[in-house]
């Protein structure tokens, strides 16, 4: 086949990004990190550490446990808090090569409106994800994401804050994530992003401690990737608003299966840690499988399971 | 700083003792660029499991060579298959990160403290010290301490067994060797927690100035994750990757460190 251009380009509400390829949030600092070593300009986004109305320290450690074909984490959302967040990140993204996305978590409804309220106005910002992942200590500590009221009038609250796409970051903790995605879809959110993290455990067997200061933590790269496509496929059936896939994507190869199962984007996680440019690496071989294949458009994949009927 | 990611050859490999090895990469920028007390961020193999990289200090530096080295010691799964790989096999290497040993003005002579495959940093900082200095090398036998031959004058060595060397902790040596340096003297230190908690409790009593260097599980090595803090004495956390691996001794809260 010869060197027919293809078209990357994905829109999620009123925005467009040039590729689907994103970095997801917590795996890539606050942008700057890995710079020395990815070309950033090359992927669709960038979506930031999740940002906490006060800073937060984070969990005790240890924090990090590699597992099979994957790691634990509890980090505990570690990181610098609105004020800090505003004054040292906001000014360098105003040349940044490409979309921020910022990623918002709270533990109060209150919370995310405060952030969501600051941080709108700014131009430099392209859209919101937000982290629903979170306990809500109001509820007795409950998952946001894990129950439809709930995301429903937070979602219709943050809506009304903002016209910039707002994408909602489901919990996979949970029996069906569909409930929840139309829920939100139905409250204007623009899109859906999923998987977060899987609850996840491991024991040191010499002294009969949990290996996280934690107990628990969430669970991510290769080993999920499996429960992240069923979950996308799950939702992707039922709702009409696009949906950001992830889950231990490594490789070309992986993000073609997500496609395929129905995300119109995807992002990049714990492979940034083991190959800094997988999410670069990622879109060439998009460009080049879409050539080989002579497909146009991103539409041409998206959601192109073929099953029998 | 800058750091870079790498295909790096293997140039030499030694034994050092029999579950160590000292492995020689080609690497120019690194080599360039690395500190005494950074280190580096191995792949494994091109596989997702072992899925993370491995942190290693950087050993020594060969600018003429544009080599770095690092110690491996045998621990689990991914160094066992790192220090089987050869010369002329090639490994993906992230680095040099984190901070570095800085320069104590006015010292006459610096003591390097190394517990067990702590040792390795502190080759590197004597490779770069214009000040007299002592290798003080602590393990529980003589299998595990190994001498190079262009430090040999310089190190003395104990064993917890007394099968080399002076026989108790490495903080004894430290203490004997203390009463015999004339003139200011700052130690640099690296080894597991409960021996760096004890070093620091030696360095404040004496009223020298101390530099650790330390370990904790990490992600990605570069400040990105936030898996690898260490408590600090405001109550807060230091993260190993970026603010470390090298932190002023009294800067970490080494009772909440070793207590958990
Ligand atoms: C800054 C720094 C410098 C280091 N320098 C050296 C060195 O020069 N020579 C050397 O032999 N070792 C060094 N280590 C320790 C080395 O990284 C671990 O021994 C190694 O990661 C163990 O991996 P494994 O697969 O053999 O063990 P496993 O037990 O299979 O490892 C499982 C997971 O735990 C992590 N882990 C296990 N032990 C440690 C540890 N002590 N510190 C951090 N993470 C750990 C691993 O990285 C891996 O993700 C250093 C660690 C750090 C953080
Ligand atoms: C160390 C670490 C920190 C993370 N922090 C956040 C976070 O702050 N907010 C968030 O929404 N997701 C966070 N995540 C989840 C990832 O964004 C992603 O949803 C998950 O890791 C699955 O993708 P992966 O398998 O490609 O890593 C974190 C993941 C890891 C591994």
């Amino acid at each position: 086949m010869g060197n027919r251009t293809v078209d990357t380009h994905i829109q999620i509400g009123n925005v467009t990004f040039h590729s689907p390829i994103m970095v997801a949030s917590g795996t890539f600092g606050y942008g700057f990190e890995y710079q020395d070593v990815v070309d950033v300009s090359r992927l669709g986004a960038v979506i930031t550490k999740s940002i906490t109305r006060e800073p937060r320290a984070g969990n005790r450690p240890p924090r990090i446990v590699e597992t099979a074909a994957g790691m634990l984490n509890s980090i505990g959302l570690a990181n610098i808090g609105l004020q800090r967040f505003v004054e040292e990140m906001l000014p360098r993204y105003e040349n940044y090569p490409t979309r921020i996305i910022v990623n918002i978590a709270g533990s109060t409804p209150e919370e995310y409106l405060t952030v969501l309220e600051a941080l709108a106005p700014y131009p430099q910002i392209a859209a919101f994800e937000m982290n629903y992942s979170c306990p809500n200590v109001k509820e007795g500590g409950i998952c946001f994401g894990v129950d439809a009221n709930l995301s429903f009038n937070l979602t219709q609250a943050l809506r009304n804050i903002t016209s910039k796409p707002l994408i909602i970051k489901l919990t996979p903790n949970i029996t069906s994530p569909v409930e929840v995605a139309l829920a939100v879809q139905e409250a204007g959110a623009d899109a859906v992003s999923m998987i977060n993290t899987l609850v996840g455990m491991a024991v040191d067997i010499r002294t009969w401690k949990p290996r996280l200061g934690n107990i628990t933590g969430g669970l991510s790269g290769p080993a999920i990737k499996p429960i992240a496509l069923a979950q996308i496929w799950q939702v992707y059936q039922e709702v009409s608003i696009p949906i950001i896939g992830m889950g231990g994507i490594s490789s070309v190869n992986d993000a073609i299966e997500f496609f395929l199962v129905g995300a119109s984007a995807v992002q990049i996680g714990t492979a940034n840690f083991v190959h800094p440019p997988t999410a670069m690496e990622i879109t060439s071989g998009l460009t080049r499988y879409m050539q080989e294949k002579g497909l146009a458009s991103l539409q041409d994949i998206i959601g192109k399971l073929k099953v029998e009927a | 700083m800058p750091y870079y990611q790498l295909t790096c050859p293997i140039i030499r490999k030694t034994h050092l003792t029999s579950g160590t090895v000292s492995l020689w990469f080609r690497g120019p920028q690194i080599a360039h660029a690395a500190r005494p007390g950074q280190f580096v961020m191995l792949r494994v193999r091109n596989e997702v499991h072992p899925l993370l990289r491995r942190a290693f200090s950087i050993s020594r530096c060969n600018p003429e060579e544009e080599a770095f080295e690092i110690m491996v010691q045998a621990a689990g799964t991914g160094s066992r298959i790192i220090l089987e790989h050869e010369e002329g096999e090639m490994l993906d290497v992230l680095g040099p990160l984190g901070s570095s040993f800085q320069e104590v003005e006015g010292i006459q002579t610096a003591l390097l403290v190394g517990g067990g495959i702590g040792i390795a940093p502190l080759f590197f900082l004597a490779q770069t010290l214009e000040v007299d200095y002592h290798i003080l090398f602590g393990g529980r036998s003589h299998s595990q301490l190994f001498a190079l031959p262009e430090f040999e004058p310089q190190m003395r060595f104990c064993t917890e067994d007394g099968s080399l060397g002076q026989k108790g902790l490495v903080t004894d040596l430290l203490q004997k060797t203390l009463q015999e340096v004339s003139g200011k003297a700052a130690v640099f230190a690296c080894g597991p927690n409960q021996m760096l908690a004890a070093v620091a409790g030696v360095a404040e009593k004496t009223g020298i100035p101390c530099q650790v260097s330390m370990e904790a599980p990490m992600a990605c090595g570069v400040g990105v994750c936030m898996g690898c803090p260490v408590p600090d004495v405001k109550g807060g956390y230091r993260y190993v990757c970026k603010d470390g691996p090298v932190f002023p001794a009294e800067m970490i809260h080494f009772k909440q460190l070793v207590n958990g």
